[in-house]
């Protein structure tokens, strides 16, 4: 599964992951995942999105509740606040 | 009348659109008339003037009834509306007559026919609540006296008791236990002296609640003599042969029901949208739809099989009867039960356009104890199946092809020629060993191969049994023998209907054989395996082809209304 | 204690004429008519306080109390456990906001007796919540509500009822919010009352609906956050679904007492029916199937103290797996009860089709079967072996599972709606190091290879690739074996933590462990050739004196004499 990271990492590099991770969990689909899609709109529903979620955290090496995905819907939003999170629970 | 499937289409014709709301017969006047417990007058009407119960009277006699299996095809067409007038305006009347058919005089057949004939009913009066399935026990007398019989005791929920103007009796004559303690009766109810008999209120049930469910307590009522069918004494030897047809033939109808579970699930879950989804697209639905499309299948092959079988191969239906019936009970039983899974809080709903569900799943529930209980099919197979496995199990040897084809050419029925015992004889068992003789598609090869194997570890496992392993208190694990064995005929049957069937014809495809192979081998476990992943795509498209064309789900494919 | 007092009113009130008397409650559901005095007798005991938090005021301290409470009503009689227990279900959202003033004041209410409706469904919206229509918009001093919840228990008699609405046109998971309404403060006519639906089972209770037509609520109608709906209603769920477990173990002890009886005084074929080897053996079934319910159940109920952040996993276990197992045990009971099952007014045993129909709602309310089988699929990938624990360790297993420990008070705040682990389950290395230290019966034998079975389990759930979208049905299955590896592991916890009873009644040579062990193998698909005798053993258990209370712990289906 997923190595955690270690170290800084920058609001690019967190979003591009999680859009390549947006694309594992829909494998059939044809297009690039849009980083400012609701990830409802992929099937990433409220029940869902708790193993999303859970890949999160096991990356990050933080707590993430899948609340988080609820109130941060999209990739670019969601990578913002996770962004701040990982500081503020580092520190 | 016309032939069979003119007679099945006209049938189809006259009980109309089961979704019609508006109509009398449909599943609206059908779930009201049960909540009255009730049948519709409607659907009752439309069977008498189709004359229904002539199907039931051979056609020596004047009536309809050639065959066993067209008998339950055509019959499939009023139990998928209404099971409670399938049995009670209908089948419980071949419950009665069918001992008369197999025992009668001519006389007594005569006279039973034309009561059919002109759609009066007969009732079939067996069941004492105290004895249950152990008939043999029955505590109603006929004692002989001078130039007659008198009769003592009492019967309870039975069929028509109230409104049929003839029963069939089961009464001791010997009041010493024993094989030939019993005797039937056929008696008109007229004959019956009022101030000796008095009718029972009626039995309340849960399910086919408009089914009429009566009793009867006898106090020294006088009947002839020549009531009695056959010789006195030889009342369970009649039952023996009498009821291969009936458990053949009411379980074969009773599929029906899941027909309709099945229907009413698809027009259910094809509207609907959950999550922003088809219903119908959930893999979870898929499955369980084709797990009891699959259902619906193989026990329609094994019921027609073994239908058929009363015609070509008379010397076993008394495994094969019991086999039906247990194997297809526990069988519709666990799939309306999946079913109801899909339907999610539907299936609590007694109005709406889907009320009929919770109906069927009501009415289903005889299946499993009515006419004989499952369990009680297993202490029937056990005795044989030493015999069997010694005669027959380790032989190879293909079966007549007009068991599995629908309309070949079969012998005529002649129930009294049934034999009580199958004297080790099994051509179906025998059939499934010569299988793999011949060229199987590598889809089917290992799961057939699976199936001889476990005819061939029953056999040994069978072979060595001993009488006293064999009675009533038998240990579990020897009746699990019997269980199997059911899935091995029903293996038996379904490839036998796949190897014969029409060059094009779904039932030609590997398919489905895949599926209800798979399923078989787990199903005495309540607990079968899925149909496996790479057929159950053609299973639910076949399904929904079906569904779109409104034919029956099972066998036959046949144009429903 | 108070719980024995219960029991024994509960007895009391089940006495000809009582409240409770099953001639009457079988009138109401006949009826379908409200079991108003047998809800009003629960009332004047002070059943409600059991449904209100310590920490508000009311008596609901432990959940393995108050679910036994709920189980005993049940056991007499389902219909009023559903219409009565309704009020926890709709006041939970309350408890679980940490709102302290709302909780407050709706415990006063629900102290004096008002009934409380849980309002989440809609007419044709099933289970997904997100799909609700149900508007509420800002008003001047408040918020307007307009729309209609339906099919909803209590909706028309209860005073209060709970609704989730939608507060962001949008929707999603962030768009519903959670409003307590008393709808006696509505303004007239703003609040109308849906016709009660017919039902299947549970025909008395008030299945119903209410619509709001510009409803104007106070501002402090608002439960927990604007947004905050959803997750408010996925915790309050958490406790709900173990309540609901209580109503499938009351119907299994109703049950189990209608099967020991007519084990106890049928005779077939001459003998006694509990001399045969298959009848005791489906009875056996039929305690083991009832004790594993109560091992999850009281496991279920106790992680809710310790354990709440795991709750979202053991609650959708339970109430995925529980029922189901209480459906089987009903199946099973009516298959040795056969026609007497069937028929409604057979004295003794007229009941039990009702006990059949008004237990099959439970596996549908409150989210069904498939939808917390969905749920659990979902987090299996979270649950790997392997993945690093979360949280620190806490108390373990075997201390909170003694049946004297005290246990921590309910912190709702601790609740989530992702589980990181499962302390239960991952007990069970060292539930079955224990036993294998001091071995009874054999049960270590069947807890080797339950670990075995885990392992498998464990390795699919490693390989396992969540996806988006509905969940594939393998994930479904292996969701289920996990379930059953839950119950086989809370059942050797339970063992292990009660080493002081394992010389009395079912504890005695680890029966009970054994019982629920084999079955739990079975449902792994590795059935151990031990559990026939196993079965019969627990058969025989029935039919003894000590079959009158079939419970790991107690006294909640102790017969009166």
């Amino acid at each position: 599964m997923t190595q955690p990271v270690s170290g800084p990492i920058t609001l690019d590099e967190l979003q591009s992951w999680l859009v390549e991770r947006v694309g594992e969990y829909v494998p059939d689909l044809d297009e690039k995942v849009d980083p400012n899609q609701e990830l409802g709109e992929y099937g990433l529903d409220s029940v869902a999105v708790v193993a999303f979620a859970a890949d999160v955290e096991d990356w990050l090496g933080i707590r993430v509740e899948p609340s988080a995905v609820w109130d941060h819907p999209t990739v670019t939003q969601l990578a913002k606040f996770l962004l701040t999170e990982r500081e503020q629970q580092a520190a | 009348m016309s032939d069979i499937h003119a007679r099945m289409e006209a049938l189809e014709e006259r009980l109309g659109d089961p979704f019609d709301p508006a109509n009398p017969a449909g599943f609206a006047a059908v779930v009201a008339a049960d909540e009255r417990e009730e049948t519709p007058v409607g659907g009752a009407t439309a069977l008498d003037e189709f004359g229904i119960l002539a199907e039931f009277v051979p056609e020596a006699l004047g009536g309809r009834l050639e065959r066993v299996d067209h008998l339950v095809e055509l019959m499939r067409s009023v139990y998928r509306r209404d099971p409670s007038l399938g049995l009670g305006h209908c089948s419980s009347s071949l419950l009665g007559a069918v001992n008369v058919w197999t025992s009668g005089s001519p006389e007594q057949r005569r006279e039973a026919a034309d009561l059919l004939l002109a759609g009066s009913k007969i009732s079939c009066a067996f069941h004492e609540l105290a004895h249950g399935n152990d008939i043999g026990s029955v505590e109603f007398a006929a004692t002989p006296t001078d130039g007659g019989l008198l009769l003592n005791g009492r019967k309870e929920s039975i069929t028509n008791l109230d409104r049929a103007d003839a029963v069939v009796f089961l009464a001791r004559t010997d009041p010493a236990a024993g094989p030939r303690a019993c005797s039937q009766l056929f008696v008109q109810v007229k004959s019956l002296d009022p101030g000796r008999v008095q009718f029972l209120p009626r039995f309340r049930s849960v399910g086919m609640r408009g089914v009429r469910l009566g009793g009867i307590t006898v106090d020294d009522c006088p009947v002839d003599t020549d009531a009695l069918l056959g010789t006195a004494g030889t009342g369970m030897e009649t039952v023996a042969r009498a009821f291969q047809l009936t458990r053949i033939a009411l379980p074969g109808m009773s599929t029906a029901m899941l027909d309709t579970a099945l229907r009413v699930t698809l027009h259910h879950v094809r509207r609907r949208r959950l999550y922003g989804k088809d219903v119908a697209a959930i893999p979870m639905v898929r499955t369980t739809l084709a797990n009891a499309f699959a259902d619906q299948l193989l026990c329609e092959a094994f019921a027609s099989v073994a239908a058929r079988s009363l015609h070509v191969l008379p010397d076993s239906g008394s495994v094969y009867a019991p086999a039906v019936k247990f194997l297809l009970a526990g069988t519709l039983l666990d799939a309306l039960e999946q079913l109801s899974l899909v339907m999610g809080s539907e299936f609590y709903r007694r109005d709406g356009e889907h009320a009929v569900f919770q109906k069927m799943a009501r009415d289903i529930k005889p299946v499993g104890f009515g006419h004989i209980a499952r369990a009680a099919c297993l202490s029937a197979m056990l005795p044989q199946l030493p015999v069997l496995a010694r005669r027959s199990w380790r032989d190879a040897a293909p079966a007549p092809a007009s068991l599995f084809v629908a309309d070949a050419e079969l012998p005529p029925l002649d129930l009294a020629g049934l034999r009580i015992v199958a004297g080790g004889r099994d051509g179906l068992a025998t059939a499934l060993n010569a299988v793999l003789d011949d060229d199987v598609p590598a889809l089917l090869r290992p799961l057939i191969e699976t199936h001889v194997r476990r005819l061939a570890t029953l056999t040994e496992a069978c072979a060595g049994l001993k009488p006293r392993d064999l009675s009533i208190a038998a240990e579990v694990e020897v009746r699990e023998l019997a269980a199997t064995y059911t899935t091995v005929l029903a293996a038996s049957a379904c490839v036998g209907v796949w190897r014969n069937a029409p060059a094009g014809d779904f039932l030609s495809r590997p398919e489905w054989l895949v599926a209800v192979l798979t399923r078989l081998l787990g199903i005495t476990s309540g607990r079968p395996d899925d149909v496996p992943s790479e057929v159950e795509g053609a299973l639910v498209e076949e399904l929904l082809d079906r569904d779109d064309r409104t034919v029956s789900f099972g066998l036959s494919a046949r144009r429903y209304r | 204690m108070r719980r024995a007092e219960f029991v024994r009113e509960v007895d009391r009130w089940s006495k000809p004429d009582g409240p409770f008397d099953a001639a009457l409650l079988t009138a109401y559901d006949d009826a379908e008519s409200f079991p108003g005095a047998a809800c009003a007798v629960l009332d004047r005991w002070g059943l409600p306080a059991y449904y209100v938090p310590a920490q508000y005021g009311g008596r609901l301290a432990r959940f393995d109390e108050m679910h036994a409470l709920l189980r005993k009503v049940a056991s007499e009689d389902v219909t009023v456990a559903v219409a009565h227990g309704k009020t926890f279900l709709g006041a939970a959202s309350v408890w679980v906001s940490g709102d302290d003033g709302a909780a407050a004041q709706l415990a006063r209410h629900v102290m004096a007796g008002e009934a409380v409706a849980w309002g989440l469904t809609e007419p044709d919206r099933g289970s997904d919540l997100l799909a609700g229509e149900l508007t509420a918009t800002r008003d001047a001093s408040g918020w307007c509500l307009s729309g209609r919840k339906w099919p909803v228990n209590n909706a028309t008699r209860g005073r209060f009822v709970c609704v989730l609405a939608r507060t962001d046109p949008g929707g999603g998971a962030r768009g519903f919010s959670v409003f307590l309404v008393d709808k006696q403060a509505a303004s007239s006519g703003s609040v109308r009352h849906l016709p009660k639906m017919p039902t299947h089972g549970i025909r008395g209770a008030d299945i119903s609906g209410v619509e709001f037509r510009d409803t104007h609520v106070p501002a402090d109608a608002l439960i927990g956050t604007v947004g905050g709906g959803l997750e408010l209603v996925l915790k309050a769920l958490q406790l709900t679904r173990m309540a609901c477990a209580a109503l499938s173990l009351g119907a299994g002890d109703h049950a189990l007492r209608l099967a020991r009886r007519f084990l106890s005084e049928r005779r077939l074929h001459g003998r006694p029916f509990s001399d045969l080897p298959h009848a005791r053996g489906v009875a056996g079934r039929a305690v083991a199937r009832l004790l594993l319910a109560e091992a999850v159940s009281y496991a279920a109920a106790r992680a809710a103290h310790e354990v709440p952040e795991e709750l979202s996993v053991v609650s959708a276990i339970t109430k995925a797996l529980v029922p189901t197992l209480i459906q089987g045990q009903l199946r099973l009971v009516g298959e040795l009860l056969g026609a007497r099952g069937f028929l409604t007014g057979v004295e003794g045993y007229g009941g039990f089709a009702k006990i059949e129909r008004d237990h099959q709602v439970v596996s549908i309310f409150d989210g069904s079967t498939w939808v917390n089988r969905s749920a659990l699929a979902s987090s299996l990938p979270i649950l790997r072996p392997g993945r690093r624990p979360a949280t620190a360790a806490g108390r373990p297993v075997h201390e909170w599972l003694r049946q004297d420990a005290d246990l921590t008070p309910v912190d709702p705040l601790r609740l989530g709606v992702m589980a990181r682990g499962n302390t239960v389950l991952n007990s069970l290395d060292d539930s079955v190091a224990r036993l294998a230290a001091d071995p009874r019966g054999g049960a270590d034998h069947l807890a080797t290879r339950l670990l075995d079975a885990f392992g498998e389990v464990g390795g699919d759930i490693a390989r396992l690739r969540p996806v988006a979208g509905p969940v594939p049905t393998a994930t479904m299955r292996l969701a289920e074996r996990y379930e059953w590896c839950f119950a086989g592991a809370a059942a050797l916890a339970l063992w292990g933590a009660n080493p002081k009873h394992h010389d009395r009644h079912v504890w005695r040579e680890a029966l009970w462990l054994r019982g629920c062990l084999a079955l739990v193998l079975e449902g792994l698909g590795a059935p151990a050739p031990e559990a026939t005798g196993v079965f019969d053993e627990l058969g025989r258990l029935l039919l003894s004196d000590e079959g009158t209370h079939v419970s790991l712990f107690g006294t909640s289906s102790e017969v009166s004499a």
